[in-house]
Formats: C-alpha cells, sequence, structure tokens
C-alpha cells in the first residue's frame, strides 16, 4: 500500500528465558535471548542441535516441551507482550498471528485428513468462514505454493504426496491465514537439495509478496548465507553474535561463528587442508559455565574466558556478539576493562 | 555394453588393478500385491547397470539425491544385498557370481558403515561386545588377542579404554561413529562402504570423523567408498565422484570436474542446488535448481532417466538411453545433449 512510517518490529524477543524442569535438574535452553524482527524481514536464528534455537521459537508460539516454561522476559508480537496471555488467548494467536513450519512434513500433516481439510481448519477456526469461501481460499493458497493441479489434490491424504509437495502443504496450512511472523524451523532439512531449493525459493516469494517476518531456524551455513537478512548465531543457550548476513560472513568476530565456519567442507573451494575440528561437547546446560560457554572448545581462550561473560553488545554499528579475543580485531575488545 | 563372458578384471595402463570393480549392476526389488496369494505387479529399479571402479587406496564417492540406488550399491558391494545381475569384482573375485557360503570369509575385507550411530549400535552390548563380536564371529585369535584388539581399535578411533565396558547410550554421536567405524575397522578390512557416515552428526562434529576417516586410510591403506547426499562431504573426502540419479550412473570424474566442469544438466542442477556458505556466491547462482520431482522407480521414464526434468531435453531423450562418453581423463557423463563438447574418443 502506501509509504509506511519505519515499520514497528513484527517480533520483539527482550531478554528471555525458558527453562525445561526434568525430574532431577533443570535445562536452561534458553538462557537470555534478545531477538527483533521486522516486517518483510528474514532473521536467520543458526546452531548446533541442542543449542536452544527450536525451543526459542517454540516459546513464540507458546508450544514447550512437558517442563517447558518461559521463566523471564518478554516476546512482543505486534507490540504486544504474547507471555503472561492465558492458553485461550494465545491459541487466537497461534496459526493467524505466528504460524510455525517443521521440519518434517510427515509428521506435522494428520494422516487422517485430506489437505484441503487441514488447510482450511484454520481459515475455520479463525475467520469463521464457511465451507465454500474456506475451499476457495484453499485453492488459492495451493496456487500460491505451486501445488500442481490444486482442485485434483485437495481430496488428496497427506501419504498421497511426495516429501517436496507435503511441504509445500505445510507452507499452505501456515500462511492460509495470512499472519505476519511465519517460523521456518528447519523447513528443507528433510528434502533433497533441488526440492530444498524450490521450497526456499518459495518461501522468500511469499514473504515478500505478503511482507512476512520470517524467523528461519537452521543448522546449515549455507541455507543461512542465501535466504536471511540478518543472522544471529546460538550457542548453549544464548546468542553469541549477531549482524547482517553479509557482515557475519565477510567480518564474524565470535570464535565460534569462525570455528563453526571453518569445520564446513566447502564445495567451491580447494580440499586439500584439513579441515577445522572443534574438539570436545557443548556444555550441559542444567549446569553451564558461569563465563564463556565457548571456553573450553575455544582455540583462543585465555584465563578470563573461563572467569567472565563477555558482554553481548554492539561493538560495531548492527554488529553485536560477546566475545573476549574476538576474530580480526587487533586489540581484544575487553583489554581495556582488565 | 554387456558381455557374458565371465568378468575379467580391467589391467590399466600402469598394470595396477582396481582394488573394486562393479560392473552392470542391477538390482530390482519386487512390488507386490495381496497378502495371500502373493503376485508381483512390477518391479522398483532400483539400480540399473551401474559401473565403475575404484583404485586400492582410492576413494570414491557416490552422491545423489533420495531414491537414485546409491545405498543399495553400497550394499551389494558389502554383500548385503544380492544383485539381480551384474559383476562385483573385490580384489579380482567376482562375489555376485558367489553364493554366501562363500561370500562369507570374504566379508571381513569389505566393511560397512553406517549412517545412523543410534540405530546401529545394539543398545543391549556394552562397546567390547560390539567390537569383539566381528572377531568372534570370523573365529579370529584368542579372547585374550580379541580384547587386545579392542583397545588397539578404541585408541585408533581416538576414545578412552574406559569406552569399553560401556553402553552406546552413554557416547553421543560423534562418539558412537567412532565406534562405528572402529567395529568396520575390526577385522582389517580393504574396503569400508560408508553411507552417510556424517549426515546425522553436528556440524562441529563432522569434521571431527571426516578427519579421523581420512587419516586412518592413510594408517591403513583403506579404500573407501562413500555415500552421501552430501556433494560437500564427498567432495572434501573422494579422489572420483559419481553422480547417480534414478539408478543411473549420469556422470563420473573428479571433484574439480564434478563441481566445475559438470557435463551433465543433472550435475550442473545439483552442484546449484547446494547452498554455500558465502552469501555472495549464493546470490551471484545463475544455475537454476532441476524443476519437477524425482519420477518413480518402479515405473522410470524411457530413455534418459533424467529428461522428465531435464531443461535440454529433446525427442532423442525418451527413445534412446544415452551411454557414458568422456569429456576429459577420467571425466563421463551419460547425455544426449551434454554442457560441453564430449572429447575426441580416444583408443578406447
Amino acid at each position: 500500500m502506501d509509504e509506511r512510517t519505519p515499520a514497528a518490529n513484527v517480533l520483539e524477543i527482550d531478554g528471555l528465558k525458558t527453562y525445561i524442569r526434568l525430574s532431577r535438574s533443570t535445562v536452561r535452553a534458553v538462557d537470555g535471548v534478545s531477538l527483533h524482527i521486522a516486517p518483510g524481514e528474514t532473521l536467520g536464528l543458526v546452531g548446533e542441535s541442542g543449542c536452544g534455537k527450536t525451543i526459542t521459537g517454540m516459546s513464540v508460539m507458546k508450544l514447550l516441551p512437558p517442563g517447558g516454561r518461559i521463566v523471564e522476559g518478554t516476546i512482543k508480537l505486534n507490540g504486544r507482550d504474547i507471555v503472561p496471555l492465558p492458553d485461550k488467548t494465545m491459541r487466537e494467536v497461534r496459526g493467524n498471528v505466528v504460524s510455525v513450519i517443521f521440519q518434517d512434513p510427515m509428521t506435522s500433516l494428520n494422516p487422517t485428513m485430506t489437505i484441503g481439510d487441514q488447510i482450511g481448519e484454520a481459515l475455520r477456526i479463525h475467520r469463521e468462514v464457511g465451507d465454500k469461501e474456506a475451499r476457495e481460499r484453499v485453492l488459492d493458497v495451493l496456487g500460491l505454493v505451486g501445488m500442481p493441479r490444486p482442485a485434483e489434490r485437495i481430496n488428496d491424504y497427506p501419504h498421497q504426496l511426495s516429501g517436496g509437495l507435503r511441504q509445500r502443504c505445510v507452507i499452505a496450512m501456515a500462511l492460509v491465514c495470512e499472519p505476519s511472523l511465519v517460523i521456518a524451523d528447519e523447513p528443507t532439512t528433510a528434502l533433497d537439495v533441488t526440492i530444498q531449493s524450490q521450497i526456499l525459493d518459495l518461501l522468500d516469494e511469499l514473504r515478500r509478496r505478503l511482507r512476512m517476518a520470517v524467523l528461519l531456524i537452521t543448522h546449515d551455513m549455507g541455507v543461512i548465507a542465501g535466504r536471511a537478512d540478518r543472522v544471529a548465531v546460538m550457542y548453549a543457550g544464548k546468542i553469541v553474535e549477531e549482524a547482517s548476513t553479509r557482515t557475519l560472513f565477510k567480518r564474524m568476530r565470535h570464535r565460534y561463528t569462525e570455528a563453526l565456519v571453518e569445520a564446513i567442507p566447502r564445495l567451491d573451494q580447494e580440499t586439500s587442508a584439513e579441515l577445522y575440528s572443534i574438539p570436545g561437547l557443548p556444555p550441559d546446560l542444567a549446569n553451564p559455565p558461569e563465563a564463556c560457554r565457548f571456553a573450553a572448545r575455544c582455540r583462543f581462550d585465555t584465563e578470563i574466558c573461563h572467569n567472565e561473560y563477555p558482554a553481548f553488545s554492539e561493538h560495531e554499528p548492527g554488529h553485536l556478539y560477546a566475545c573476549h579475543h574476538p576474530a580480526g580485531v587487533d586489540e581484544p575488545v575487553e583489554a581495556a576493562a582488565q | 555394453m554387456s558381455v557374458s563372458a565371465a568378468p575379467q578384471p580391467a589391467a590399466t595402463a600402469e598394470g595396477a588393478r582396481p582394488y573394486l570393480e562393479v560392473r552392470d549392476l542391477v538390482k530390482e526389488f519386487p512390488v507386490t500385491k495381496g497378502a495371500v496369494m502373493r503376485r508381483r505387479i512390477g518391479s522398483v529399479h532400483a539400480v540399473s547397470g551401474v559401473s565403475f571402479s575404484v583404485m586400492p587406496g582410492e576413494t570414491f564417492g557416490l552422491v545423489g539425491e533420495s531414491g537414485c540406488g546409491k545405498t543399495t550399491t553400497g550394499r551389494m558391494i558389502v554383500a548385503l544385498e544380492r544383485p539381480t545381475s551384474g559383476a562385483i569384482l573385490i580384489d579380482g573375485e567376482d562375489i555376485a557370481a558367489m553364493s554366501m557360503r562363500r561370500v562369507r570369509p570374504r566379508r571381513r575385507h569389505m566393511q560397512m558403515m553406517f549412517q545412523d550411530p543410534y540405530a546401529s549400535l545394539d543398545p543391549r552390548m556394552r562397546v567390547s561386545t560390539i567390537l569383539r563380536e566381528p572377531l568372534a564371529i570370523q573365529r579370529i585369535g584368542t579372547r585374550e588377542e580379541q580384547f587386545n584388539r579392542v583397545r588397539e581399535l578404541l585408541n585408533d578411533v581416538g576414545l578412552a579404554r574406559a569406552a569399553m565396558d560401556r553402553y552406546p547410550h552413554e557416547f553421543s554421536g560423534g562418539q558412537r561413529q567412532r565406534i562405528g567405524l572402529a567395529r568396520a575397522l575390526a577385522l582389517q578390512p580393504k574396503l569400508i562402504v560408508a553411507d552417510e557416515p556424517v549426515s546425522a552428526l553436528d556440524v562441529s562434529i563432522r569434521s571431527q570423523i571426516l578427519n579421523l576417516m581420512n587419516r586412518l586410510q592413510e594408517k591403513y591403506s583403506l579404500t573407501y567408498v562413500i555415500i552421501s547426499h552430501d556433494l560437500s562431504v564427498v567432495k572434501y573426502m573422494a579422489d572420483r565422484i559419481g553422480v547417480m540419479y534414478l539408478g543411473k550412473m549420469v556422470e563420473i570424474g573428479s571433484g574439480e570436474d564434478i563441481y566445475r566442469r559438470p557435463a551433465h544438466p543433472y550435475t550442473h542442477g545439483l552442484v546449484g542446488a547446494i547452498p554455500i556458505p558465502d552469501p555472495d556466491v549464493e546470490r551471484s547462482k545463475d544455475a537454476a535448481a532441476p524443476r519437477g520431482e524425482i519420477p518413480s522407480a518402479i515405473n522410470p521414464p524411457s530413455g534418459c532417466r533424467f529428461r522428465t526434468r531435464c531443461p535440454r531435453a529433446q525427442a532423442l531423450c525418451a527413445e534412446v538411453e544415452p551411454p557414458l562418453r568422456p569429456f576429459g581423463p577420467g571425466h563421463e557423463a551419460a547425455c544426449h545433449y551434454p554442457l560441453r563438447p564430449p572429447s575426441e574418443p580416444a583408443a578406447a
């Protein structure tokens, strides 16, 4: 429509802590995370298994595993803090203002419902539309996600579709109410690469067309490089570095980001040198270290790294990181404070 | 192409003989209908005439998407699956023509490393039992010697001796894959077929396993066949790469041939679809990924199997199956309308 004044962020997470209580311990899965996403922007959230990236996404949906609880922080969706909302109100938010695309299309679709009924369900709940109108809207959205011959496929069951087509249905389900935020959690990890690029192209195009904000959660640095506007790197429950995609890949500062990128075999480079491998394992989040959580696996650790948590702040314009000995910076940033 | 005479191992110019040679390998799985009166209503053409050879100490990579037949090919090489037709020569002997009774003693020379380190280790066995089992089955050494070998293996794969008395669930994914590698090494094989060895692992753990595999290859002069959907991993590890599509080998070449000089449109599309962790490279890509989906292997397309998704397909592609043609030293592709001109057929 008309040119808007600098749009408010669709999502603003501030100081989020989500803990999961187990029988004998409490896992600090998300431990003080702050993020924001503007309309039409894709924020890539990258990290390895168990770093808390999925729990961050699920906190925004308020769909947490048993024992999971948001213990601190705010999550503002279009300016409204959803943390105190009761479950009944959250049901109006989910699928309507924010929706999610999961990794495995087979388990996120109901095998006993036709895809038309599943996609239409959200409409009937949130928009109170009749059957006929719902069907038309479902056909529209199936066309939008590139489903071939939507009028025939609308009565198919998930098992009749290939993995790529199923994921298109999951995307259609997420988009049917035109949410302002889509959380895509490893949306293409279960798919073949040629299908992956089709699905990522589709998400990109829809984001532009519908001006959605996208939280793209993935472990794949390559997917991030091609699709995200900004990147947040997560390690052991905390964001360790955040910057625009180009800045992050060209001038990465945090030693974890650097190690992660060096550990990936790259198709476009000669492969003579041995890959860097990060020794050890991530810390136990039931009992994380007080200081830098990556220090135990870091090549550049010194005493301070094991004693003091490095401040996560904007050391360079638009570039935030939490590292005592950032890569490419001559004087260690914390040197003056010592 | 197929010769009916007993296959003889090919001798190269240097007189060296490939350790593994696969010729016109075919595997069809029956598709049946009915629970009581089982009728065969068709076949899944999993592998349809695949040939390649691997020299001793070489690493050959097999890449392709789901259903391309790469895993079935790997399983046939270690005789976990028997081929419908074709030859598998291991050190000159055709195991495809042998009875299982004759294959069994040769199994110690070819071992498999599996993808899922959570599913491929028996959760009720201690690590020492897991690693001793192959030695016990092949009746190698005394109990004492077997335990010594287990300690040696753990040392080789970088695990502490204390790992012996622990169960698989006590280990992380990366450590389990080390146990899987130790088990594959237990019988001192010459050939290891590794099916997606790092796909289930995190990026930071992946490179540990890949580097370990490289070190062990050097130490024990191993020949590797590495199967993966991830071309970046295969290119890092392999000397030569075979690209498979729907049961066919569409292109074979070095990593640089495949990445920089692909001749087959499928290889080109596959390379273009792989995300590279560099925003400048990613955003300047021109290669569009192949459109559409992989057809069914029960009823594969006639002629060239890629033609239904190929931007260059013409009438000929539906009629005649393209043979592999040379595109340079060690570089072959099977395409009627390749992306670059084939090299002159030398004395073939």
